[in-house]
Order: C-alpha cells, then structure tokens, then sequence
C-alpha cells in the first residue's frame, strides 16, 4: 500500500509538468509524420497535382510499417569517417534523437530535486530509501511508456486518417531513399513490428533514462544529461553492441540483415542496465547525505 | 521517545560541520538548539532526522542506532528550512497527499491540524499563491497533523508574523504535553526561551553552552 501511495504521489506531483510534455510529443509526432507523409508523396511525385502524387503513393502501397520506419528507423552507420562532411544534415535521425532527447530531459532532474525539497517529506513517512529509489524508478518507466505512448498512438491516428494501410511490407523506393540501399526483406512480420518498433525504443530510452537519474545521485542533473546525450550520440557512429542507440534505431536489427543486433541481445543489455541503475541508486542513496541546495556547497564545487 | 547522541562528528569535504555532538533527549521536554547561521543547528536537525550520517559517533533512537536502508525514526514530524509542497494544489489536498502515504490518519485530523495553525482547510487557493507566513504555518501543520513522538522544527518562527508566533509557541506546549519530544532551531534566543525547557548553543559545529529552564521560568547554564 505504501508503495502505491508513493508512485501515485510522484505521478500526482508531476502531472501538469507531465501533460505539457505529453502535448509537445504530441504535437512532435504529428511534425513528423507530415514530414514521412511529404516525403512518402515526393518519392513518388510524377503528376502535375499534388492530389495526383498523393494517389500515386497511395498506389505503391507505402504502409505503416515504412512510416514506423521513417520514424524509428535512424541511419545506417557511417564507415568512412573520411567523408563525414558530405553526409547531409537530412541524413542524420535528428527527428527520432529529439525525442529521445526531450524524454531524457523531461526525466532528468525530478528524483534529485526531490531528494532536497519534499521528497525529505515523503522518506520521513515511509522510514526507507529503497523504497523511495524504486518509486522513482517506476515513475521513470512511467514517464518514458507515457511518452512513446502518445507518440505512436498520435502516429496511428494519423495514419489511419491519411489512409496509410496498416500492412507490414516495405516500400523499396521509401526505403531506399532513407537509407541509401535497398531492403534485405520485403516485410516484417507482426511480432518482429512490435520488438523493433516498440518495444526495443521504449527500453532503451528507459534504460538510459534510468541511467541518467542514477548518475544525478553523483553529479548535477545537467551534467548527467548531457552525458546522456554524448553517449545516444556516440551510438550513432560506434557500431557497438554496449551502445544502446544502436538498438533504439530499427534498421540496425538484425531482421533487417544489414547488421546483427538482435532484439532478443537489446532486450537482455536494456533489462541488465536497468536492474543496475536500480542497485546502483539503492546502495548509493543508502549512505548518501540527504542536503537541500544550500547545503551542497559542503559536498561538491562544479559537479 | 528518546534521543542520544553519543560523540558524533559529521565531515564534509573535510570540514567539521558537526564535531563530537553528545545529547539525550527525552520525551515530553522541549529542546532548543541556538546559534549563529551557519553554526550547524540545521545539520544536527537532518542528522536526527536520519537525512544525515554521522562520519564519527551514533544516534540512537529509542535505543536503535540510525544508520544504513533504515536511518529514520519511527513516527516523526518534521519541518526543515524551506517547507517544500505542490504548487498545483490547496494547503488541504498537499497534507492529505502526504497523510495518505501512511495512511494514519484521516480529513478530520488534516482539517483539525490546519485549523491549529491558523489556516482555512476549505481555502481553494494554491500553495503557489501563499504568502510565506501562510507557507510555513503549512509546514507546521505538516508536522504535526499525525500526532508524532518527535517533532523537528528547524526555524519554525521564521515568516511569521506576532500571532503566528503565539500560536507556535501555543502549538510547542500542547505537543510537549500530549508527550512529544520536540527539537527547534532558532538563532533568536528569545523565542527559544519562551518555548524550549532546554537550550543547546552550538559555535562552529559544537555545543558550546547547555542551559536549563528553572521553576520560575528563567534559564541556568548547566554542565554539557
């Protein structure tokens, strides 16, 4: 019951802050699904009219699964490090690693700031900090399962509305224009939708979410955040099983043959650096000093 | 209740900002700590209160020494330097939120505990819009409203204006009565006097003074 309590009093302190984030997720899932939509139109632009092209793309059967793809599906690494400076701006996932970005952000400072105001409330009623860790990581999941959430559901709407059927085949022309090379497979089956699409970018950004508030237990928020970020950053480049983004990314799943990424690996590495967070804040908060702001400046200079 | 701290010294960054603190406290008395800012009243607040963990020595409550997972004690109230509540909500919905977290006690006893602090309970305005004399008599409420053993008040006098003041002090001697063990901050020796039936001065982290409440109300120091 006390736990209960506690998760509902966490969800019920944030919950303006929460539905504002929620709406600007919202309004980035729509932003980018009129740019998969333009873009879907544009790959298939032969007529006069746009009515005529939208038709046309409508006639090669763009799917769902290439609009989840559009959005989830980042950038086949970069091998040649020589030729950085030709990539295109466009060719870098910017729209999916500003939700990964806001998400981290919208998760960054609460359990630290909560440490010093009135979570010293709430750890005085419930006599453990185990238990107060662990509500805070719950609220975690909760915050990053809200989000994505939203997105998708905001993203299904508006492809039920522009009549993009909910099939699993892939469009190679789309494809090939996002990814500069042609598909391996011609569709994803149900299941392997849900992993690559899902519930692969919701563990993932959990974990480094998670990640994040544990390193603000050591270092300020801010510092924690952009750490956050180097390291989603860094998963871009580095093809490298330790480096979630490579898994928060769908065209680096092994289904897509191009790389060995399973989803079955992602999920192992996402539950593991999870359940470390967690014991890592729980032995941590366990012999940490409990100081409100002004106290700090006893414990730490710049960090 | 009771409260003993044996030769505790807190460090931080290697600087002594408690040095070899020994108390005991009991229940039914009020205890006031006095000082300059800075001299540690707050750091031996939080050290009680289990938000702190002594680098050298120990704290024991009722005879359990605070420490690791489970370093606060039992049934306590506390109020420390900045009362921190939801903007978003009433004075009323802050303190249920928080009662309902163990769930002790029920709107009676919230409704009841504002109304001893001077506040409304059916005020619809938010914490944001509290002056701060209105925000620290919420504090005190906070405290208070599950009927604690120990009752830690850093600063409670502070923001409040002539009959906030009383009706702390009011508030200090029914808890005292009813048994509670009550620790307040103060840097106005005054307000302590008229409140607290012993008075610790701590200088640079150390109890430099004791001193004792006689029969006709008036303060003796007494040995450490």
């Amino acid at each position: 019951m006390k736990s209960y309590n506690l998760i509902r009093y966490d969800l019920q302190k944030n919950i303006r802050a929460h539905a504002f984030h929620l709406l600007m997720i919202c309004f980035i899932s729509v932003f980018c699904f009129a740019f998969f939509y333009a873009d879907a139109v544009q790959t298939y632009w032969s007529a006069r009219t746009f009515h005529e092209n939208v038709q046309n793309m409508r006639n090669a059967g763009v799917s769902l699964t290439d609009s989840l793809l559009h959005l989830t599906g980042g950038m086949l690494p970069i091998h040649n490090f020589s030729n950085i400076a030709d990539q295109r701006i466009e060719d870098y996932p910017i729209k999916w690693l500003v939700i990964q970005f806001l998400i981290l952000y919208f998760t960054c400072e609460y359990a630290r700031s909560d440490l010093s105001g009135g979570g010293v409330q709430i750890l005085s009623r419930i006599h453990n900090r185990t238990l107060w860790w662990i509500a805070k990581c719950i609220w975690n999941f909760i915050t990053v399962l809200s989000c994505f959430a939203v997105l998708f559901l905001t993203w299904f709407i508006l492809a039920a509305c522009f009549h993009i059927p909910f099939t699993s085949s892939i469009d190679n022309n789309l494809f090939s224009g996002m990814f500069y090379a042609l598909p391996k497979i011609s569709q994803v089956s149900g299941k392997q939708a849900f992993l690559i699409f899902f519930l692969l970018p919701v563990l993932t950004c959990s974990s480094i979410s998670l990640i994040e508030m544990t390193l603000t237990l050591y270092v300020r928020p801010v510092i924690a955040y952009i750490l956050c970020c180097i390291y989603y950053l860094a998963g871009m480049f580095l093809v490298h099983p330790l480096f979630l983004t490579n898994y928060s990314m769908s065209i680096r799943s092994s289904i897509f043959a191009f790389y060995r990424f399973t989803p079955a690996v992602g999920l192992g590495i996402c539950l593991i650096l999870m359940l470390l967070s967690i014991i890592i804040g729980i032995i941590h908060l366990s012999k940490m000093d409990l100081l409100d702001t002004t106290q700090m400046k006893y414990t730490r200079s710049w960090l | 209740m009771n409260i003993k701290i044996q030769n505790m010294t807190k460090t931080l960054n290697h600087t002594d900002i408690l040095s070899d603190i020994n108390l005991d406290m009991t229940g039914g008395q009020v205890y006031g700590l006095h000082g300059i800012n800075g001299c540690g009243k707050t750091m031996l607040m939080r050290a009680v209160a289990g938000l702190i963990h002594p680098t050298k020595g120990q704290i024991l409550v009722n005879g359990r020494i605070l420490q690791g997972q489970n370093s606060f004690p039992e049934n306590m109230g506390l109020l420390l330097e900045n009362p921190a509540f939801l903007n978003q909500y009433t004075g009323f919905v802050n303190l249920k939120l928080l009662a309902q977290i163990r769930n002790r006690i029920g709107t009676d006893e919230i409704r009841e505990s504002l109304k001893r602090v001077g506040l409304d309970p059916d005020d619809t305005r938010q914490y944001r819009k509290y002056s701060l004399g209105m925000k620290q008599r919420l504090g005190i409420a906070c405290a208070i409203m599950e009927h604690p053993d120990l009752i830690l008040l850093d600063e409670p006098f502070i923001s409040l204006d002539e009959t906030g003041v009383q009706m702390t002090r009011t508030i200090i001697k029914e808890e005292k009565d009813r048994g509670a063990l009550i620790l307040l901050s103060s840097h106005d020796y005054e307000l302590l006097t008229s409140s607290a039936d012993q008075i610790f001065h701590l200088t640079a982290g150390k109890v430099t003074k004791h001193f004792q409440k006689l029969q006709d109300g008036t303060f003796k120091e007494a040995s450490l």
